[in-house]
C-alpha cells in the first residue's frame, strides 16, 4: 500500500472516530435530557381507562419520536409514570385513589397529572390534592359530572391547576336533544319511552332530557329505572311496546344494558334505542349481541372514535390508534386522553416552562387545532364543545348499522344516515 | 298478562336452576357451599374461554367445564370442607373465601400476561337462535330453552336420586345420616359427590341461562344471594320447597316489576325473606321442628 492510499484512510478513519464521537455525545445529551414526568391516574380496570392509556401512550410515543417537548431551548422527552387508581372496580373508595395520585406526586415527583381519575366523584376530590400541591392536572378521561366546573367556578383561585379535557354531561344531553329534535323533524316521532340505570347520574341525566324533550314538544309514554346489573328487561320492553313510544331514550352505563338491547331486538319492540348506553360503545358489542345490536344509536362523546373527517387529523387519529393497539377507539377517554398530551406539550412549548402558574396561564390560552376539532378551555377550565370544529371540539353519535359505528350526528362529522330497523319500517 | 305469565315462569326457572345445586348440597350434607356463585360464573368464562381462544366445539366446551366444576367441588370437600364438618360458620367463612379466591382471581390482571376477565365482552353463544310467535308474543328460544332444560334438570334429579344407588345413598344421609353410616353408607363420600353434583348443576345452570346475559365476575354475588334467598324461603335443604320458592320469587318480581318498576325487585327479594322468616322461619316447606316451636 503507498503512502497517500494510506493516509487517505487514515484520514477517513479518523473523521469517522470523530463523527462517531460526535453523533454519540449529541445521542448522549438528547438522552440525556431530563423527562417531563407526567403522572397518569388510570382506572386500569375498566374499559375508560383501558383505552384512555392507550390514548396517552399512544400521544406520548408520537411526541418523543417526534423529538420530545421543547422547554425553553431544550427539547425535553415525555415519561409516562402510570398508576392504577382503580376507581370504577366496585368497592374502592375515593381515599384509596386520592392515595393513588399523592403517590405520583410525592414519591414519583410527577411534574403534572393527566388522565384520570374517571369517577366524578374521585376527580372532583383529588382537585383539592392539585390545588394543596400546586400541581397542574388535566382530567381527561370521564369525569363528566357539572360539578366539577361549578366547583372551579366557586373559587376560580384555589381550584386554577385543575383543567378538565374530557366532556361534560350537559353538553351530551344538549347533544342528546338536538339529536332528538331532528329525528322528530325528519320522521315524524313525537312519543318516548326513558329507560334508565338506577344510579344518581343517570336519574339526573334522565330528568334534564326528559324536561327539554316535553319542551320540545315530546311525550313521554313510559318510564322504566331498573337497577344496575339487572338481567331482564321483559317487563320495561313490554310496556315500551305497549305505550305505543317510537323512541326508547336509554341512559346507562352497565354492561347488562346489552342484554336490554338484545332483548329489544328479540322481541322487535318497535322504539328506535337512542341515547348514552355504555356497553353499546364498544367495539365489541355487535359480537356481543351478536348482531341484534342493530339500529342503536349511541354517543361515543369524541370525534375522532370513528373515521370522519372533521379535522386533517381525525383519521389520521383513528388510523394510528388502530395501527398501534389493533383496534379502533371505543369512546371516553380514548381521544381526550391522546389530545391532552398534546394539549400539555402545547402549553409547555409555549410557557417555555413547567412552573405551574405560567402552564396555567398558556393552558388558559389554548387554542389548538386537534382531533375532535379546536381545543379551548372555557374560565371554568372546561374544555368548550360545540358542532363547529374551528372553534370547539365536537362529540360523535353513532349508529350501529352492518357491524359498524356509523357516526350520525353532529352533521359535521356524519358519515351515514339514521337507518330504521324492519320491523319499525312503515310499509 | 301473557308476557307476564311467560316471563314469570322464565324467571322462575332460572332461580331453580340457580338454586338447586346449593339446596342439594345443603340437604344432602348440611354443608353451606358459599363458593355456588363463584362455580357459576367460572364455568361461564372456562365455557367462553374454551371456545373463543381455544377453538373448541360449543358443547365439548361445556362438557370440559362441567367436568372440571365438578372436580373442584368434590377438590372443595376433600380438601378444606372434610376438616370443618359440624362447624357452621367455619364451613361458610371457608367455602366463601374459595368464592371469593375464584371470583377476584378471575378479575386479577398481569401475572403471566393474564388480562383479567374484565368488561361486558364475554358472552355464550345462544343454543339456537330464533324467536316464534305465542298469543302475540315474540319469544326467543334461549328462554324456552331454559324452561326446558329447568324442567329437564328437575326430572333427572328425581330419577337419579329415586333409581340410583349412589342418588339412594344421597337420599338416605339426608334423611337420617347416622341410621344411613350404620347401613354402611360413606358420609364423606356421599358429601363428597353432592358437592361434586351440586357444582356441575351450578355449571349447568350458568351454560343455559348466561347465553341471555354476559358473563361478569360480579354475578357470582348475585347468584350466591339468589340461591340463598330461594333455599331460606322454601326451606333449607328442601327440594320442594327450593321448587316453590323460585316461582314465589320469579312471579313476585315480575309483577312488582309490572306495578312498581324494576327498582323494587330487590325490596321484594329481601321483603319476602323476612316475612317468611317472621310466620314460617323453616320456610315454606322446611321441617326444621326447632325452628317452627320458636313461633
Amino acid at each position: 500500500m503507498d503512502e497517500s492510499r494510506r493516509n487517505f484512510l487514515k484520514t477517513i478513519g479518523i473523521t469517522a472516530i470523530g463523527a462517531g464521537t460526535i453523533m454519540t455525545g449529541i445521542g448522549k445529551a438528547h438522552a440525556q435530557a431530563k423527562p417531563i414526568l407526567v403522572g397518569c391516574p388510570v382506572p386500569r380496570a375498566s374499559a375508560y381507562g383501558q383505552n384512555g392509556e392507550r390514548g396517552l401512550i399512544l400521544a406520548a410515543e408520537e411526541i418523543n419520536a417526534a423529538g420530545g417537548v421543547k422547554v425553553g431551548s431544550v427539547m425535553r422527552p415525555l415519561k409516562l409514570e402510570i398508576i392504577d387508581t382503580r376507581d370504577e372496580e366496585p368497592g374502592v373508595p375515593t381515599s384509596e385513589v386520592l392515595l393513588a395520585i399523592e403517590k405520583l406526586i410525592l414519591q414519583k415527583k410527577a411534574d403534572v397529572i393527566v388522565g384520570g381519575p374517571c369517577m366524578s366523584e374521585c376527580s372532583i376530590a383529588a382537585m383539592d390534592l392539585y390545588a394543596r400541591h400546586k400541581i397542574v392536572d388535566i382530567v381527561s378521561i370521564g369525569s363528566y359530572t357539572p360539578t366539577w366546573d361549578q366547583k372551579v367556578a366557586k373559587d376560580p383561585e384555589k381550584y386554577k391547576y385543575s383543567f378538565r379535557a374530557s366532556g361534560s354531561v350537559k353538553w351530551y344531553i344538549k347533544e342528546g336533544v338536538d339529536l332528538l329534535h331532528g329525528i322528530k323533524e325528519n320522521f315524524g316521532y313525537n312519543k318516548m319511552f326513558i329507560s334508565i340505570d338506577d344510579s344518581l347520574m343517570c336519574r339526573a341525566a334522565s330528568e334534564i332530557v326528559k324536561n327539554m324533550a316535553v319542551k320540545d314538544g315530546w311525550q313521554i309514554t313510559g318510564f322504566d329505572k331498573h337497577p344496575i346489573a339487572a338481567t331482564d328487561f321483559s317487563v320495561a320492553l313490554s310496556d315500551c311496546k305497549k305505550s305505543g313510544a317510537q323512541i326508547l331514550f336509554i341512559w346507562a352505563y352497565a354492561p347488562e344494558t346489552s342484554i336490554l338491547l338484545r332483548q329489544w331486538a328479540d322481541m322487535e319492540v318497535p322504539a328506535l334505542p337512542i341515547g348514552f348506553i355504555g356497553a353499546a360503545e364498544d367495539p365489541g358489542f355487535w359480537k356481543q349481541t351478536k348482531g341484534k345490536g342493530a339500529y342503536t344509536i349511541v354517543t361515543l362523546s369524541e370525534t375522532g372514535c370513528t373515521p370522519s373527517n372533521v379535522t386533517p387529523l381525525t383519521k389520521k387519529y383513528y388510523n394510528a390508534f388502530q395501527k398501534k393497539w389493533g383496534v379502533p377507539p371505543r369512546s371516553t377517554g380514548c381521544v381526550s386522553a391522546y389530545e391532552s398530551v398534546y394539549v400539555l406539550k402545547d402549553a409547555v412549548e409555549r410557557a417555555g416552562k413547567l412552573e405551574a402558574n405560567a402552564l396555567i396561564a398558556a393552558l388558559e390560552k389554548t387554542d389548538l387545532p386537534a382531533v375532535r376539532g379546536t381545543v379551548r378551555f372555557d374560565k371554568n377550565h372546561q374544555i368548550i364543545y360545540g358542532y363547529n370544529p374551528k372553534e370547539s371540539v365536537l362529540g360523535n353519535w353513532v349508529q350501529w348499522q352492518d357491524g359498524d359505528r356509523i357516526t350520525i350526528f353532529p352533521k359535521e362529522g356524519a358519515t351515514g344516515a339514521i337507518k330504521m330497523p324492519p320491523w319499525m319500517k312503515k310499509s | 298478562m301473557v308476557d307476564i305469565l311467560f316471563y314469570g315462569t322464565v324467571n322462575s326457572v332460572t332461580f331453580a336452576l340457580i338454586a338447586v345445586g346449593f339446596t342439594l348440597v345443603y340437604g344432602v350434607s348440611r354443608l353451606p357451599n358459599f363458593a355456588h356463585g363463584a362455580i357459576y360464573v367460572l364455568v361461564g368464562f372456562m365455557t367462553w374461554s374454551f371456545v373463543n381462544d381455544l377453538n373448541l366445539n360449543y358443547l365439548l366446551a361445556i362438557l370440559i367445564s362441567l367436568c372440571i366444576s365438578s372436580l373442584l367441588g368434590a377438590a372443595i370437600y376433600r380438601l378444606v370442607l372434610i376438616r370443618l364438618r359440624g362447624l357452621p360458620t367455619s364451613e361458610i367463612i371457608a367455602s366463601f373465601a374459595f368464592g371469593l379466591i375464584i371470583l377476584e382471581g378471575l378479575r386479577l390482571q398481569g401475572i403471566g400476561g393474564f388480562k383479567g376477565f374484565i368488561g361486558p365482552f364475554y358472552v355464550l353463544p345462544s343454543f339456537i337462535d330464533a324467536k316464534i310467535r305465542v298469543a302475540g308474543m315474540l319469544i326467543d328460544a334461549q328462554r324456552l330453552i331454559i324452561i326446558g332444560g329447568g324442567l329437564a334438570v328437575v326430572i333427572t334429579l328425581w330419577l337419579f336420586t329415586h333409581y340410583t344407588k349412589i342418588g339412594l345413598s344421597l337420599r338416605a344421609i339426608a334423611q337420617d345420616e347416622q341410621a344411613a353410616m350404620m347401613l354402611g353408607v360413606d358420609s364423606d363420600r356421599v358429601a363428597m359427590i353432592s358437592l361434586s353434583i351440586g357444582s356441575a348443576l351450578a355449571g349447568l345452570a350458568a351454560v343455559i341461562i348466561l347465553p341471555l346475559g354476559n358473563v361478569t365476575a360480579e354475578a357470582g354475588y348475585r347468584v350466591l344471594i339468589y340461591a340463598l334467598a330461594v333455599c331460606i324461603i322454601g326451606g333449607l335443604g328442601s327440594w320442594g320447597g327450593a321448587i316453590l320458592a323460585s316461582f314465589v320469587l320469579g312471579f313476585a318480581m315480575i309483577v312488582s316489576t309490572s306495578l312498581f318498576g324494576a327498582v323494587w325487585e330487590s325490596v321484594v327479594l329481601v321483603g319476602t325473606i323476612i316475612l317468611i322468616l317472621i310466620f314460617k322461619p323453616s320456610g315454606l316447606l322446611g321441617k326444621q321442628k326447632e325452628l317452627e316451636e320458636r313461633v
